[in-house]
């Protein structure tokens, strides 16, 4: 977005901002957000360790690893949606109930393998219907995403009878959402195969070019020949396949497929997605910097645990943080602003 | 009297403004020129405040200021209309022309005075003779209007110093020469205006003296009846412009494009167009008229609602730009902005972005391809850059205009279909464009080209179709067309199908 007029462009919300422009000449002053981030990072790292005698241990990084590949892999996934300039707010629901349809399926009598599969296909099928209204019908990401983060959910309620199926003994399963090779968890493995690989799509692929055009704008890559319905079917139907493919992980580490997981993940993964500096209109951003957001709300989360700060306060930080990483949003696409003059 | 004192600002890699220093006395009209990225914009932002100047002072008579931001530029009377159109789209136009000052209610803190909204704007509106619904979004108007909105918003402040940065660029020739003259008698009631463009007519309409930038600095000054366009020219390029419209070859025989009495929407109706391989064709029209409209239902980017367009001989019906880009046929927009950049984004990427399948295997990029290619392209199109992977906005928008040129062209199309394709490009540049178009020409391409630059078309085109009210009013043989022929076509209104 450009200027409209020079008042709303230096007026900060709720006059927060400086009316100060950046002094441009010394321009590398400017905000990056990995930067910042990774300054926060190390920051928390430091102050748990000296508050927490067991934060810095190995084992305590290889829990919090264990507990962001679920958020990770979401954040993957949210991270395509946003750059097109959209939001998947039904993530949590998605991973729901692909992770009850998994676990009926596999009470069942479905041998776990395909129980994996039918998962993972359970959210592409989620994320296709978001995606198709989305990009066929043109509704807005908004009501859309809104509507089924509520359907979705209500659907695994019903479908589970509102309580948690037990899955019994469940090797396979365990194996993924709780297994390790050597000292590495599957999960964590997993989770960093699926960065990667959104990394190499992002940066590397007509795909991932496309996705940052869509969301740099829409009328123009249009008319450069890039078919923007698809590209917002394919960002929707990519978060749901992620989605499914968290659940099994999150089914596999409580052998446990509970309708309720993953309420409100949704907001923690997009403020981890705009923390890591993808811009919520799109267009600009990318995975890197929503790995070392991910990494940082989890060494957070660890850190209040350990130290006892009530779990009823860690919706408000999450909040919280969310408002920050809208700000430094707004931030940053003021000074794209003002570089593109 | 406003002065600018040795004022420069350097980006990394580029000073775009040196030791600039120049002086409008008040109810003076200064035309300021110079070549694509000379400077020009960035001296207005300064002015604006929208940027900091590295060293310099501006000062407004005789009291230096220091600009922080753009609403203290404002108060100090300067008005900027800025060349990238900088409207809010979803608003209507009385709010977009009150934008940052509505009127409010004297009774009722915050609420704002509609009426008095409505009667301000209408008098602008009328000053600069707009004649569109004060309510209507912008949105929905044509960019020539919105671009009369953009300068009717600042006019609204009455500004004591008005800035026009290529605001004339996609206006009718009536409106430019409304506006100009508005701004004269402005002008003699004292306000000063900085003049911005590209074409020379405008500059002896209206202003008196010439100051022209060369790679961020002046490189002369001049009462304008003192020297001869070549002059200028000359001052402009730093180097004799011998002839800006090469020789062009005939077109061969066969028949590329042939569009059959094709209506699309009600603002084009029955439109029959024949493009030869080689050959120039140009559409010449009102504002209005329905040439992008037509530029765009050839492109498949708005669907036709009767008759035919073969392509080669084979009938198409393209249901997006791709199927139209896929069978050869290439397409810069008349709105840049809207239409063609992908702000934030590269150059790179912004020159690569239709030819993604040409340098990426089962959809994996090479990237040292592409860098090749994108280079190559930007090279023979003669876009001024620093490096290939700095954002695009940071190129000026002359240079932003060869990116999209050279994007469309790096496919290799059979066809061309350009609307307004010389834009906000300089006249070195221009002379450039052409001698590519009339080189790609020779070499068996074909372009449809509609522009309301006459000169262009009777420069370049075998053929010019006229468009008036979204019907074809005439053919004419480019080498013998004369400006006056294709005006009188372009008034005609409604018994013109018969000169067709
Ligand atoms: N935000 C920016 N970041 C980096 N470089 C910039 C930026 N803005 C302008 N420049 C550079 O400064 C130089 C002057 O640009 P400017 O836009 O003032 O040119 P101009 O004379 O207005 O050209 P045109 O006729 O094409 O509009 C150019 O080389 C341009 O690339
Ligand atoms: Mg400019």
């Amino acid at each position: 977005m450009s200027k409209l007029t020079p008042q709303t462009e230096f007026a900060g919300p709720l006059g927060l901002l400086p009316t100060r422009p950046r002094p441009q000449s010394r321009g590398q002053l400017s905000l990056n957000p990995k930067l910042t981030l990774s300054v926060v990072l190390v920051l928390l790292i430091v102050f748990f360790t000296a508050s927490q005698p067991n934060f810095l241990t190995f084992d305590n990084f290889l829990n919090i690893a264990r507990l962001q590949a679920v958020p990770l892999i979401l954040a993957v996934g949210m991270t395509m949606v946003v750059l097109t300039g959209g939001a998947d707010l039904s993530v949590g629901s998605a991973l729901a109930l692909s992770g009850v349809i998994a676990g009926l399926l596999y009470v069942n009598g479905v041998p776990a393998p395909a129980v994996i599969m039918l998962a993972v296909l359970c959210g592409i099928l989620l994320g296709l219907l978001n995606g198709l209204l989305i990009g066929a019908l043109g509704m807005s990401f908004f009501v859309v995403t809104l509507g089924t983060l509520a359907g979705y959910r209500s659907l695994a309620l019903v479908a589970s009878d509102g309580a948690s199926i037990q899955l019994g003994e469940a090797p396979l399963l365990l194996t993924i959402g709780d297994g390790s090779i050597g000292i590495l968890p599957i999960p964590v493995m997993l989770a960093a195969l699926v960065t990667v690989f959104g990394h190499l799509a992002l940066s590397g692929t007509g795909w991932g070019r496309k996705i940052y055009a869509v969301g740099s704008n829409r009328e123009a890559a249009r008319l450069a020949g890039i078919r923007v319905n698809r590209v917002l079917v394919s960002v929707y139907v990519t978060s749901g396949l992620l989605a499914g493919l968290a659940s099994v992980i999150q089914i596999g580490r409580l052998t446990t497929a509970s309708p309720v997981v993953g309420t409100g993940i949704e907001l923690q993964v997009i403020a981890a997605v705009l923390l890591g500096g993808t811009i919520l209109s799109g267009g600009s951003g990318g995975l890197g910097g929503t790995v070392l957001a991910v990494l940082m709300l989890g060494v957070l989360q660890n850190g209040l645990t350990l130290s006892g700060t009530p779990d009823f306060w860690q919706g408000a930080i999450t909040g919280a943080i969310l408002i920050v990483a809208v700000f430094l949003d707004h931030l940053q696409r003021r000074r794209r602003g003002l570089a593109e003059n | 009297m406003i002065e600018v004192k040795e004022v420069a600002k350097t980006y990394p890699g580029t000073v775009a403004l040196e030791d600039v220093s120049l002086r409008i006395a008040a109810g003076e009209v200064l035309a300021l020129a110079g070549e694509n990225g000379s400077g020009k914009s960035t001296l207005m932002k300064t002015l604006a405040g929208h940027i900091r100047p590295d060293a310099g002072e501006i000062s407004i008579d005789g009291a230096p200021v220091r600009f922080q931001n753009p609403n203290e530029s404002v108060a100090a009377g300067i008005g900027l209309v800025e060349q990238e159109l900088a409207v809010a789209r979803h608003l209507s136009v009385e709010e977009n022309i009150l934008l940052g000052a509505l009127p409010r209610r004297r009774y009722l803190p915050g609420a704002v005075a509609w009426k008095q909204v409505r009667k301000r704007a209408r008098e602008v509106m009328d000053e600069l003779a707009i004649e569109v619904d004060p309510r209507a979004t912008l949105d929905e108007l044509p960019v020539n209007v919105q671009q009369l909105v953009a300068i009717a918003s600042v006019l609204s402040r009455r500004p004591k110093l008005m800035l026009l940065d290529e605001a004339t660029s996609s206006l009718s020739e009536d409106e430019t020469d409304h506006l100009l003259r508005t701004v004269r008698t402005l002008s003699e009631r004292g306000m000063s205006v900085i003049f911005i463009s590209h074409r020379m007519r405008e500059m002896r309409q209206v202003a008196d003296r010439i100051v022209v930038l060369r790679d961020g600095r002046v490189s002369g000054e001049s009462e304008l009846s003192d020297v001869s366009d070549a002059d200028v020219v000359g001052m402009l390029v730093g180097r004799e412009l011998s002839e800006i419209y090469p020789q062009n070859v005939p077109a061969r025989e066969r028949i590329v494009l042939q569009v059959d009495e094709v209506t699309a929407r009600n603002y084009i109706q029955n439109v029959s167009v024949t493009v030869r391989e080689g050959e120039i064709v140009g559409l010449a029209g009102l504002v209005g008229s329905g040439r992008s409209t037509l530029a765009q239902t050839i492109f498949g980017a708005i669907r036709p609602t009767a008759g035919s367009i073969r392509l080669e001989g084979k009938t198409v019906l393209f249901r997006h730009p791709a199927d139209a880009l896929a069978a050869g046929i290439g397409f810069v927009g008349e709105n840049r902005r809207v239409q063609g950049i992908l702000p934030g984004r590269t150059v790179r990427e912004n020159l690569t972005a239709c030819s993604l399948g040409t340098f990426s295997r089962s959809g994996v990029l090479s990237r040292r391809a592409e860098q090749d290619q994108a280079r190559q392209a930007a090279s023979e199109m003669g876009v001024k850059y620093t490096n290939l992977e700095d954002p695009i906005g940071g190129l000026s928008g002359g240079n932003q205009q060869k990116v999209l040129l050279a994007r469309s062209l790096m496919r290799g199309p059979k066809l061309m279909v350009l609307d307004e394709p010389t834009r906000g490009v300089d006249v070195g540049a221009k002379a450039e464009i052409y001698q590519h178009v009339v080189q790609a020409a020779a070499n068996g391409m074909s372009f449809l080209i509609a522009s309301s630059e006459l000169p262009e078309l009777l420069g370049l085109c075998d053929t010019i179709y006229v468009l008036s009210q979204g019907r074809v009013v005439g053919r004419l043989d480019g080498n013998q067309a004369t400006e006056e022929q294709i005006a009188a076509l372009a008034f005609h209104t409604d018994d013109a199908t018969e000169v067709a």
